[in-house]
């Protein structure tokens, strides 16, 4: 139990510590806060489907949690390239503990994460539909910090050179833009309770034509996000979502059996 | 103390240590020396669990490392040849969660890190963090760290490597004045001729994955007939140059470092 504190604290400790990086990883989303709100904003709103943040929002926060998530987990690949991980394996400590710790500091830091961005959200004149729907929006982020920590970790205990992180990026890459065309499929079986959703999908299309691995990860969630956050809870799609991250969850259990040595 | 049978480990194509056996008693002080690329480095992390050895035995205090990895581990510290510190950390903190990772409780762990930082001269600067520390400081912090829960076994793996005489002398009083007040067995590799005389109780040489001799400074001297210990090393393992390529870890620390990311 110390163990998986003292290795939660020190992740949490060089999050809050690095105030330059904090600053940086809150820059990227709030930039596509504004130049998603800049750019669609107009159209969206011409097209009568009301404000275009309160659409946008809990996909950038959904994305800042995911991202920073899984960013805090492989920076596990820095503590085998500076010699720390050494340390940690030698110890009398069963592996499964080190990588509880570590996930549980990586999903937290992701969490802090998403709250900055919420806040900078709520400043830009964001306002969930009921307040009440933050704490199952908690719960539900929650749900994604947890295994994308753990896959982060995975992937960085997996590579073992900087050439190898490149390779995995790739790799994420087109994972993501696997995904991002699969949920345009669940997309279209969902209805959408509040959307014409021909308008949905072809703004999602035009999102993922772009091609960029943030934008489609942005419009990914923003349907599962905006449904636990906005406008209450769309049942059938928790559900499949909750799924998703048990079964990530036991495939990662599967890996860390095979950690680093 | 440690008890090691005919030890081997092949990688993929290269053997790197060809069945070595050696004892070291409870309280000895035991070097190994060797050239670069003897497969010192590779022993080390056999017995020290990070590799398991292709074949062989290790036994630490009676325990064998394989079978019973984790009451093995406890039984160690370890200083290895690569820094090993989280830079990012303050060396309290570093102290700290080596306590926590051994099971030490609060009160045993705020006593003997203090009595360590005290003892390695570092106890002024606990709360600078390591990134800002010397190479030497860095250097007794981790031998510092690896004391820190008793270990009945230490092992040092160039423990004196990029660091100045007066340093260097320190450390070894520090580790002798530990191997006698608290009687733990030390077993360290140097390519330092003079330390390895004046610390150690008993030295075995190493060449291409196999121990060419063993016993007393003066009884390898003696066996060489030679009047150094240097000339003793040099009679038994050649004069040739060991192609000591660096390894592909440093290489990629040596870019991140240029390209300064922290972590
Ligand atoms: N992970 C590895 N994969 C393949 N070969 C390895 C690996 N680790 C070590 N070797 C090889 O094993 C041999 C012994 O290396 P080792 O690091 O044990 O030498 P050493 O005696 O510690 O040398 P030095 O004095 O330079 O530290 C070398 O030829 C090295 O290239
Ligand atoms: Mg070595």
């Amino acid at each position: 139990m110390n163990v998986i504190y003292i290795l939660w604290l020190r992740e949490v400790k060089r999050y809050v510590r690095s105030r330059v990086q904090i600053i940086f990883s809150l820059a990227q989303p709030t930039f596509y806060l504004l130049a998603f709100g800049l750019g669609f904003g107009p159209v969206f709103e011409k097209a009568g489907e009301g404000s275009y943040l309160q659409f946008l929002a809990p996909g950038i926060v959904g994305m800042t949690v995911l991202l920073s998530s899984m960013f805090s987990g492989i920076a596990v690949l820095w503590d085998r390239q500076f010699g720390f991980l050494k340390e940690t394996l030698v110890a009398p400590v069963p592996r499964i503990y080190l990588m509880i710790g570590r996930t549980l500091g990586g999903a937290t830091i992701g969490m802090i994460q998403g709250a900055l961005i919420l806040l900078v959200c709520l400043i830009a004149g964001f306002r969930p539909q009921h307040w009440v729907n933050l704490v199952s929006a908690f719960s539900f982020v929650t749900m994604i910090a947890i295994p994308f920590a753990a896959l982060g970790m995975t992937l960085g205990s997996m590579i073992q050179s900087m050439e190898g992180l490149n390779l995995a990026s790739n790799f994420l890459r087109d994972a993501h833009v696997l995904s991002v065309r699969r949920s345009l499929s669940i997309e279209q079986s969902v209805q959408g309770p509040q959307y014409d959703h021909a308008h949905r999908s072809a703004l999602l299309r035009r999102g993922w034509s772009a091609g960029s691995t943030g934008r489609c990860l942005a419009l990914q969630l923003l349907s599962g996000q905006h449904s636990v956050m906005y406008s209450g809870g769309n049942i059938s799609y928790d559900r499949r979502l909750f799924l998703l991250a048990n079964r990530s969850l036991k495939l990662l259990q599967r890996f860390a059996i095979r950690l680093p040595n | 103390m440690i008890r090691v049978r005919n030890l081997t480990k092949t990688f993929k194509s290269l053997t790197a240590v060809k069945g070595i056996s050696f004892d070291v008693e409870q309280g000895e002080i035991f070097a190994f020396l060797g050239p670069n690329g003897a497969g010192k480095t590779t022993t080390i992390k056999m017995l020290t669990t990070m590799l398991r050895p292709t074949s062989g035995t290790i036994q630490l205090d009676g325990i064998d490392t394989v079978l019973r990895q984790m009451a093995a581990r406890k039984k160690f510290g370890v200083v290895f040849q690569d820094p090993s510190l989280d830079e990012q950390q303050t060396a309290y903190e570093n102290m700290e969660l080596h306590g926590v990772l051994y099971g030490m409780t609060k009160k045993l762990r705020a006593e003997r890190i203090e009595k360590l930082l005290r003892l390695f001269e570092l106890w002024e600067r606990r709360k600078d963090f390591v990134k800002q520390f010397s190479g030497g400081m860095k250097r007794r912090l981790e031998i510092a760290r690896g004391l820190l829960h008793m270990p009945k076994i230490f092992f040092l793996d160039e423990p004196t490597l990029g660091l100045d005489p007066q340093s260097r002398s320190q450390l070894w009083a520090h580790v002798k004045y530990l191997n006698e007040t608290e009687n733990t067995t030390i077993f360290l590799t140097t390519h330092y001729m003079d330390e390895a005389e004046r610390v150690a109780h008993r030295i075995a040489i190493m060449d291409h994955g196999e121990l060419i001799a063993q016993g007393t400074a003066s009884s390898l001297k003696g066996r060489t007939d030679t009047d150094s210990l240097e000339d003793a090393f040099l009679a038994l393992t050649g004069t040739s140059v060991r192609d000591g390529s660096a390894s592909s870890t440093e290489q990629v620390r040596e870019i991140a470092r240029m390209i300064g990311s922290s972590r």
